[in-house]
């Protein structure tokens, strides 16, 4: 698979996401923030990621995807303090 | 329900925190399961392995089973945890730890 592949298929679920993929072949490491994610945990993320890549991973055709997967405040370092309105 | 898939859900049954992985954590044969090993082995606690290159029918069934394409997988009580990403990401945030020592009832950090 080539990055565009990749990109194109994880923004067709997360059209919002800042993608960037590294990597060559069938070994991909991807970092990906999108808003969209926001109150799912880790392992949803990652499932709902990979589930793009489901047919690659299991013919070979895609060997690993790494995917580190963080919101904009995440991303930002914030911390994940609520502000209370008083 | 499979034979295989019978075979899964015993082992997961019987084993509070085990790892699906390529190698074992003393040869793993990629990378990605030698983080997921190595971050167990860190924390001191017990843990059973499955080799699935060396049982291939569970490599093609586990995905299905739990819903996550890619190996490592761990479990701890029968639930998917995830892979090496989120192994190591759970660790560094300190929510590993409490859940292996609930899950086998060991103080840990050797």
């Amino acid at each position: 698979m080539t990055e565009e592949e990749i990109i194109a298929r994880v923004k067709a679920l997360y059209p919002d996401a800042l993608i960037d993929v590294a990597g060559a072949d069938c070994n991909f490491e991807m970092y990906i923030v999108s808003d969209a994610m926001e109150g799912m945990g880790l392992l949803k993320r990652q499932q709902s990621i990979l589930g793009l890549f489901k047919d690659e991973l299991a013919s070979g055709k895609l060997h690993a995807l790494s995917v580190k997967a963080k919101t904009q405040k995440e991303q930002a370092g914030g911390s994940s303090l609520l502000q209370i309105q008083t | 329900m499979s034979s295989t898939e019978e075979k899964i859900r015993a082992q997961l049954a019987d084993n509070p925190v085990i790892l699906y992985m390529k190698g074992s954590p003393a040869e793993p044969s990629c990378g990605f399961s030698a983080r997921a090993s190595g971050v167990l082995q860190k924390t001191g606690i017990d843990f059973a392995y499955v080799n699935v290159l060396a049982s291939p029918f569970i490599m093609e069934k586990l995905p299905e089973v739990s819903d996550f394409p890619t190996f490592p997988q761990l479990f701890i009580k029968g639930e998917i945890i995830g892979g090496s990403d989120i192994v190591e990401a759970m660790y560094e945030n300190g929510e590993l730890m409490p859940m292996l020592q609930a899950a086998t009832g060991q103080a840990a950090e050797a």
